[in-house]
C-alpha cells in the first residue's frame, strides 16, 4: 500500500511532464526533449517566488515560469526552423534543454532547493500506508490540471481548434486557425502544467539543476503509453511508471530502479509503440 | 559527349591524399608539446565516434543517440579483457568492437522499426541505460572506475606518448574518413542515401531497407568501439561520465557544427568544437569566475547547437561546400548553368502521326502473361478505394490504365508493386504469387516503377539517383565497397556502364552531373523513367509520367513506350493526357469509383458512353443533358 | 460596384516548374463562375494560392476590392473567401457540430454563430441528424456537405470549391450542385466552382474558363462551353482518328502545337 500511495505522486509528477508530450506532440508531431528541463525551470521559478509568495501562489508562478520558458523556445528556436524536418526541430529542443539546464545551474549552482508546503503537518495515513499532505495537494494538482485541460480541449472553441489542427493541418489553415497562434498556446499548456506540477513536488523532496533529463524520460514513457495522443491515459502511464520504479527500489535496489525503468522504456518502443491505446503514434511520424 | 566515369576508382590520386594526411598528422605529432597532442589525440578519438553518427544520421538519415554506449562497450570491453583477463591489448579492441558489432545487429532490427524521435528516445534510453549499468555494477568498478590498462601495445611498439596517440587515432580517423567516402561513391552508400531520400522509392529500386539500416548501424557501432578501445589505452583509466549522455551531445554537437552529410564534417566539426570548448576555457573564468566553467560551457554549447540550426542547418561543412561551389562557379565560369540538351532532329509532335510512325517501326507482338491480379480490393476505413480488379500484362504490350481522379488507379499500381498490400485478391509475377511481398521483395521479380510526384533524393547527382534503380544487378556489400575492392570497382563500372547507356537514351547524359532535385519536373519524371530502367525490369509501371511535361517531351516519351513494348517489356502507364494514352497505348483499362469500368483498345474506350459519362460526367438536370448530347456525338 | 474576386497577372511555380502562368479573371457579385479542365490543369493551385493554402509570389488577388494579396490565410477568410477544399478535408475526429463551429472561427466574436448554424442545418437538415456523429464516419456526400456547411459559417462573400463532385454519385453531385445555386439565388454568394466533371458544372454556372497547362485556353458563357467540341477534345484526347479539332480552341491548340 505504501508503494501505491508513493506511486500516486510520483505517478502524478510523471504523468504531468507526459502531458506535457503529447499537448506539443499531438499539434506539431515532433518530441520536446527540453520537456523535462522546462519543468525543472518551472520549479526554481516557484522556488525563487516562494521567498516572496505564499507556497501555492508560488506554484502558480512555478506554472506561469515553465510557460513563458516553453513559449520562448517555441518562437525564438523551433519556429524559425518550422519549414526543416522534423529531426532538426527534435535536435534543437535537445540544445534548448542544455542551454536551460546549464543556465540553472549557473545561477542556482548544483544543490537541491526546497520550500515550505503549502498545508504543514504531519503524513495522512491511509490503509496502513502514509502519504505527505504536500503530495495529496501534488495529486489534486495534476488532476484538476487534468479536468482543466479536458474541459479545454472537449468545451471551448480554442481547445477544438488546437484539436482540429492536429487532425489536419492544411484544413485548419482553410477555416483561418493559424498555426503560430495554436502552437504558442499549446507550448504554453505544456509547460505550464509540467511546471506547475513539479513545483508542486518540490516541498516533499526538493529539487536540483540536473533532474529534468531523468524526469524528462519518464514523462516520456507515460506518453508513450498514453498513445502519444490519450491525456487521461498518459496519467495512468506515469502512475504504471512510477509504481515500476518505487518496486524495484523496495525490492531489488534502488540505484537499479533508473535503470530498469529506460530498459522497460526501450523495451515498450519497440514491442508496443501505441502504448495502452489502439493506434500506433510513432507511424505518424 | 564525354564517358560517364565510374567515380569508384583506385588512382594514384588516392595515394597522394594518404600521403599528404599521413604527412600533416607526423607534423602536428613532431610539432605539437603533449599538452596539444594529448588534446589532438582525444579530438581525434571524438572525429571517429561523430563518423559513426555521419554513417547512421548523415547517410541513412536515422537520428541515433547510441553512440555513448558503444563507445563505452569499446572501453570498458577493452580493460576488462586487458587489465582482468590480460589479453593483448589488439585481441581485445578486435573482440570488444566485435562484441559492439554484434549488438548493434542484434537491437538495429527491432530498433529501426522505429522513426524519427521515437528512435531518437529509445537510442537515447540505451545510452543512458549503459551508464547506469557501468555505474552501478560491481565488476566495472561502479562510480570510480578501473584503472591499471596498459598503453597499446602494437606489435613491440609500446604506445605512450602523446604524438604516438595523435598518429593512431588520426591514421583510424583517415581510413574511417576513406571507407565513408568511398562507400558513397558505391552501391550500399547510394542505397543509404536513397533510404534518406525516399524510403518507398528506395525500396521500389530494391533496396532491403531494414536490412541495410541494420548493416549501418553495426558499422557505427564497431567504429565507436574502437574509439573506446583507443581512449581507453590513451587515458589508461575509465569510469562511467564519458560515455553518457553528455558524449551523445558532443558528438550530436560536432555532427551539427561540421555538417552530417559528409565525414569531413565529421572531422571539421570535432576540432571546431574542441576549439570552441579551449575558447570558452580560456574565456568564462575571467567573466563568471571559475566555478562555472563546467554550466557556462554547457549553456554557450547548447545555445550555439540552437543558433547554427536556425542559422545554418548545415553545419560548417555546408557552409563551406557553398564557398566552394562558388569560387569554382567563378573560376569555371559557364560550367554549372547551361547545359544544352542536344537538339533534337524530332519536328513533329503530332501524338497520331507518330504512332502510326512507330507501328511501321516494327509490329508488338503481345507475347505470355507477365503479371497478373485477380479479385485485387483495398479498403481504407469504410472507403473502398479499389473493387475487385483482374487485370492481366502480357510481354511487349502498353496497357494503359486511367479514369477520373480518384478511381482508385494508383492504389491499383502501388498493391501492384507491393508498396500498399491488397484487402484481397492476387498477384502474380510469372509463376510466382507476389500478393503479400513487401516492394523491395517484388522488384527482385524484375518489375520497375515510378511514382506520381517524383520521388528523388536529396544532394544526389542524377546519375546517381539512377544509378539506385540499378540495385538489383550489383551484389557488393557495404564492406567490399567501402574498402573498395577489385571485384567491386568493376562492378561498379559495369553499373556505370549500363546507367550510361540508359542515360544516352533517354537524353539525360547531359545532365548526368546536376542535381536531380533541380531540374525542372519534366526532367525529373524523365530521370525516375531512367531510374526504373537500368534495373533491367521485364514489367514497367508508369505512374503518371507525362505531369510536367511539354509536348516534345510527350512525343519522345510515347515512342520511348512504344519501342520497350517492341523489344518485349510489358509496360503500365497512368495517365490523365488521353492524346498521350491514345497514342502509346495497345489496351486501355478504365477504372471508376475503384471498379473496371471497361477494357479495351484505344478507339474503343475512346467512344464508349460509359466512359465519355464518367469523364465529363452526367449533367445534373435533364434538360441540360439534352443539350450536352452534342459533346458525346 | 467592384468584382467579388479578381486576380490580376497570377502565376505560381512548384519548384522550378511553373504550374499558373499569368491567369487572369474577374468574378462579378452573385455569379457562378466554373473552371473545369483535366487533371494537372492547375485547378487546384489556383483555388489555393486565391485562398493563400499557397504563398502567393506573383500577381495580385482583391476580393470585394480589398486588396488580398498580402494577407494571411485567416485574414482572407475573414475578409470573406473561403474554401471547401478537395477531397473534403473534415476534421474527421471531431463531431460534425464542432466542424461547423470551427468553420465559423475567424468569426468567434461576432455572435452570429447559431444564426449562421441554423442556416447550415437548413441547407443541409442531415447534418442536423448527424450534428453529433463524428464527421469520419459520414459518407463521402455528407463530407462534401460539411465541408460546404463548414465555409458557409464563415460567412463568405466568395465560395470556392475544389471539385465537391470528386467521388460522389450522380445523385449526390446533383444534391451538392442544388445547395450551391440555393446559396446563390437566396444569399447572393459568389461562387467559384473548379470541377473536372465538366457537365455538371457547367449546368450550375453562368461562366466558365477552360484550363489547361496552368492557361485559360477557352472562355465563354456556361452554354457556349456545353456545346464546345474542343472541351471533349482537351480531356478525352484526340477523339476518333477521323476527325479534326474545330471550334474557338483550334487556334490556341495551333499555337501550342507550334511550341
Amino acid at each position: 500500500m505504501q508503494s501505491v500511495l508513493t506511486a500516486l505522486a510520483l505517478g502524478a509528477l510523471y504523468g504531468a511532464l507526459g502531458i506535457g508530450f503529447v499537448i506539443v506532440h499531438r499539434l506539431t508531431g515532433m518530441v520536446n526533449f527540453a520537456m523535462g528541463d522546462i519543468a525543472v525551470a518551472g520549479a526554481f521559478g516557484a522556488v525563487v517566488a516562494s521567498s516572496v509568495l505564499p507556497p501555492l501562489a508560488a506554484i502558480g508562478v512555478g506554472a506561469l515560469t515553465g510557460a513563458v520558458v516553453s513559449v520562448l523556445m517555441y518562437h525564438l528556436a523551433i519556429h524559425p526552423l518550422r519549414h526543416q524536418s522534423l529531426m532538426v526541430q527534435t535536435i534543437v529542443t535537445l540544445g534548448v534543454g542544455i542551454a536551460i539546464r546549464s543556465a540553472i545551474q549557473l545561477i542556482f549552482g548544483t544543490g537541491p532547493r526546497q520550500f515550505e508546503p503549502i498545508t504543514s503537518g504531519s503524513s495522512l495515513t491511509i490503509l496502513g500506508g502514509s502519504i505527505p499532505l504536500q503530495s495529496l495537494w501534488l495529486v489534486g494538482l495534476t488532476v484538476v490540471g487534468y479536468l482543466g485541460l479536458a474541459f479545454f480541449f472537449d468545451r471551448t472553441l480554442s481547445g477544438k481548434a488546437l484539436s482540429a489542427f492536429s487532425v489536419n493541418a492544411y484544413a485548419a489553415g482553410v477555416v483561418g486557425i493559424s498555426l503560430t497562434v495554436m502552437a504558442t498556446i499549446a507550448f504554453a499548456l505544456s509547460g505550464a502544467i509540467a511546471g506547475g506540477v513539479l513545483a508542486a513536488q518540490v516541498p516533499t523532496s526538493f529539487i536540483t539543476a540536473g533532474a529534468g533529463l531523468a524526469l524528462g524520460l519518464k514523462g516520456f514513457i507515460a506518453a508513450i503509453l498514453g498513445g502519444f495522443e490519450k491525456l487521461g491515459l498518459t496519467l495512468v502511464g506515469g502512475f504504471i511508471v512510477a509504481l515500476v520504479e518505487v518496486l524495484v527500489a523496495r525490492n531489488v535496489s534502488a540505484a537499479q530502479a533508473s535503470t530498469i525503468v529506460f530498459l522497460l522504456l526501450i523495451v515498450l518502443l519497440v514491442v508496443r509503440p501505441q502504448g495502452l491505446t489502439r493506434k500506433v503514434a510513432a507511424d505518424r511520424v | 559527349m564525354s564517358e560517364l566515369r565510374s567515380p569508384l576508382t583506385l588512382s594514384w590520386r588516392h595515394g597522394v591524399a594518404a600521403a599528404v594526411w599521413i604527412g600533416i598528422v607526423l607534423l602536428f605529432a613532431g610539432l605539437a608539446n603533449a599538452y596539444y597532442a594529448g588534446l589532438g589525440a582525444t579530438v581525434g578519438i571524438l572525429a571517429l565516434l561523430a563518423l559513426g553518427m555521419v554513417l547512421v544520421t548523415g547517410y541513412a538519415g536515422q537520428f541515433s543517440l547510441a553512440v555513448g554506449a558503444f563507445y563505452g562497450i569499446g572501453a570498458y570491453g577493452s580493460t576488462l579483457l586487458t587489465v582482468k583477463y590480460g589479453w593483448y591489448g589488439l585481441v581485445a579492441l578486435v573482440l570488444a568492437a566485435t562484441v559492439a558489432g554484434v549488438l548493434g545487429y542484434a537491437i538495429a532490427r527491432p530498433l529501426f522499426r522505429l522513426r524519427g524521435h521515437f528512435l531518437a528516445m529509445a537510442t537515447l534510453a540505451l545510452t543512458e541505460v549503459f551508464y547506469l549499468s557501468v555505474n552501478n555494477a560491481g565488476f566495472t568498478g561502479g562510480s570510480t572506475g578501473m584503472g591499471g590498462i596498459q598503453p597499446l601495445d602494437l606489435f613491440g611498439f609500446s604506445l605512450s606518448s602523446s604524438a604516438s596517440h595523435v598518429v593512431v587515432n588520426w591514421v583510424v580517423v583517415g581510413l574511417v574518413v576513406w571507407g565513408i567516402l568511398t562507400l558513397r561513391k558505391g552501391r550500399e552508400g547510394r542505397a543509404l542515401l536513397a533510404i534518406r531520400g525516399h524510403e518507398a522509392a528506395a525500396a521500389a529500386a530494391g533496396v532491403n531497407i531494414p536490412s541495410a539500416k541494420a548493416r549501418v548501424f553495426t558499422a557505427s557501432a564497431v567504429i565507436s568501439a574502437v574509439a573506446g578501445s583507443l581512449y581507453a589505452h590513451q587515458y589508461l583509466y575509465v569510469n562511467p561520465p564519458p560515455f553518457g549522455l553528455q558524449t551523445a551531445i558532443d558528438v550530436l554537437m560536432i555532427a551539427v557544427l561540421g555538417g552530417m552529410r559528409s565525414p569531413w564534417g565529421a572531422v571539421i566539426g570535432a576540432i571546431a568544437l574542441e576549439v570552441i570548448y579551449q575558447g570558452i576555457e580560456a574565456i568564462l573564468p575571467g567573466l563568471l569566475g571559475t566555478g562555472a566553467v563546467g554550466a557556462g560551457q554547457q549553456l554557450i554549447i547548447g545555445l550555439l547547437l540552437v543558433v547554427i540550426l536556425v542559422v545554418r542547418p548545415d553545419g560548417i561543412a555546408g557552409a563551406l561546400g557553398d564557398l566552394i561551389g562558388f569560387v569554382r562557379r567563378r573560376l569555371g565560369g559557364d560550367r554549372a548553368p547551361e547545359a544544352v540538351a542536344p537538339t533534337t532532329t524530332q519536328t513533329s509532335t503530332d501524338m497520331r502521326a507518330l504512332r502510326r510512325q512507330e507501328d511501321e517501326a516494327g509490329p508488338v507482338s503481345p507475347g505470355s502473361v507477365v503479371l497478373s491480379a485477380r479479385g485485387l480490393l483495398k479498403r481504407y476505413g469504410g472507403v473502398t478505394a479499389v473493387d475487385d480488379v483482374d487485370l492481366d500484362i502480357h510481354e511487349g504490350e502498353v496497357l494503359a490504365v486511367i479514369g477520373p481522379n480518384g478511381a482508385g488507379k494508383s492504389t491499383l499500381v502501388n498493391m501492384l508493386s507491393g508498396n500498399t498490400p491488397p484487402t484481397a485478391g492476387t498477384v502474380t509475377i510469372g509463376n510466382v504469387e507476389t500478393t503479400s511481398m513487401r516492394a523491395h521483395e517484388v522488384a527482385r521479380h524484375r518489375l520497375s516503377r515510378t511514382f506520381q510526384t517524383p520521388c528523388l533524393f536529396e544532394g544526389m547527382d542524377v546519375a546517381a539517383t539512377v544509378k539506385v534503380g540499378a540495385h538489383l544487378r550489383g551484389n557488393v556489400g557495404m564492406l567490399r565497397s567501402s574498402i573498395p575492392t577489385p571485384a567491386a570497382v568493376r562492378e561498379e563500372r559495369r553499373l556505370a556502364d549500363e546507367t550510361q547507356a540508359v542515360l544516352t537514351r533517354l537524353d539525360l547524359a547531359h545532365l548526368a552531373d546536376r542535381d536531380a532535385k533541380n531540374l525542372s519536373l519534366g526532367q525529373q519524371k524523365i530521370v525516375e523513367v531512367a531510374r526504373a530502367l537500368v534495373g533491367q525490369p521485364r514489367l514497367i509501371l508508369l505512374d503518371e509520367p507525362c505531369a510536367g511535361l511539354n509536348k516534345a517531351e510527350k512525343a519522345s516519351l510515347m515512342q520511348l513506350l512504344r519501342a520497350l513494348g517492341r523489344e518485349g517489356l510489358a509496360v503500365l502507364v497512368i495517365e490523365h493526357d488521353m492524346e498521350f494514352v491514345m497514342a502509346s497505348a495497345d489496351r486501355v483499362h478504365v477504372l471508376n469509383f475503384g471498379k473496371t469500368l471497361r477494357v479495351g483498345t484505344p478507339d474503343e474506350v475512346q467512344n464508349d458512353h460509359a466512359v465519355i459519362d464518367a469523364y465529363l460526367g452526367v449533367a445534373t438536370d435533364a434538360d441540360e443533358a439534352a443539350e450536352s448530347v452534342e459533346v458525346t456525338h | 460596384m467592384s468584382d467579388a474576386l479578381a486576380v490580376s497577372n497570377l502565376s505560381f511555380y512548384y519548384g522550378r516548374a511553373q504550374v499558373l502562368d499569368d491567369l487572369s479573371f474577374t468574378v462579378a457579385a452573385g455569379e457562378i463562375v466554373t473552371i473545369i479542365g483535366p487533371n494537372g490543369a492547375g485547378k487546384s493551385t489556383l483555388l489555393n494560392v486565391i485562398a493563400r493554402s499557397h504563398r502567393l509570389r506573383r500577381g495580385a488577388v482583391a476580393v470585394a476590392g480589398t486588396s488580398t494579396s498580402r494577407m494571411s490565410q485567416s485574414q482572407v477568410v475573414r475578409t470573406g473567401c473561403s474554401l471547401v477544399p478537395e477531397g473534403r478535408q473534415v476534421f474527421s475526429t471531431l463531431s460534425v457540430a464542432d466542424n461547423l463551429l470551427l468553420g465559423g472561427y475567424t468569426r468567434r466574436r461576432d455572435n452570429t454563430t447559431k444564426k449562421l448554424l441554423r442556416e447550415v442545418y437548413d441547407l443541409f437538415p442531415r447534418l442536423e441528424e448527424r450534428s453529433h456523429q463524428l464527421a469520419g464516419t459520414l459518407s463521402g456526400g455528407e463530407q462534401q456537405m460539411l465541408a460546404v456547411g463548414r465555409a458557409y459559417m464563415s460567412q463568405p462573400k466568395v465560395m470556392l470549391l475544389d471539385e465537391p463532385s470528386l467521388g460522389l454519385s450522380p445523385q449526390m453531385t446533383e444534391l451538392v450542385m442544388k445547395v450551391l445555386k440555393r446559396m446563390r439565388d437566396e444569399n447572393g454568394l459568389t461562387i467559384v466552382l473548379v470541377e473536372q466533371n465538366a457537365r455538371a458544372a457547367l449546368a450550375l454556372a453562368d461562366r466558365g474558363y477552360l484550363l489547361n497547362a496552368g492557361k485559360f485556353v477557352l472562355e465563354g458563357t456556361a452554354a457556349a462551353l456545353r456545346g464546345d467540341p474542343a472541351v471533349k477534345h482537351i480531356y478525352l484526347g484526340g477523339a476518333s482518328s477521323t476527325e479534326q479539332v474545330e471550334g474557338p480552341l483550334a487556334d490556341s491548340l495551333a499555337a501550342e502545337l507550334a511550341e
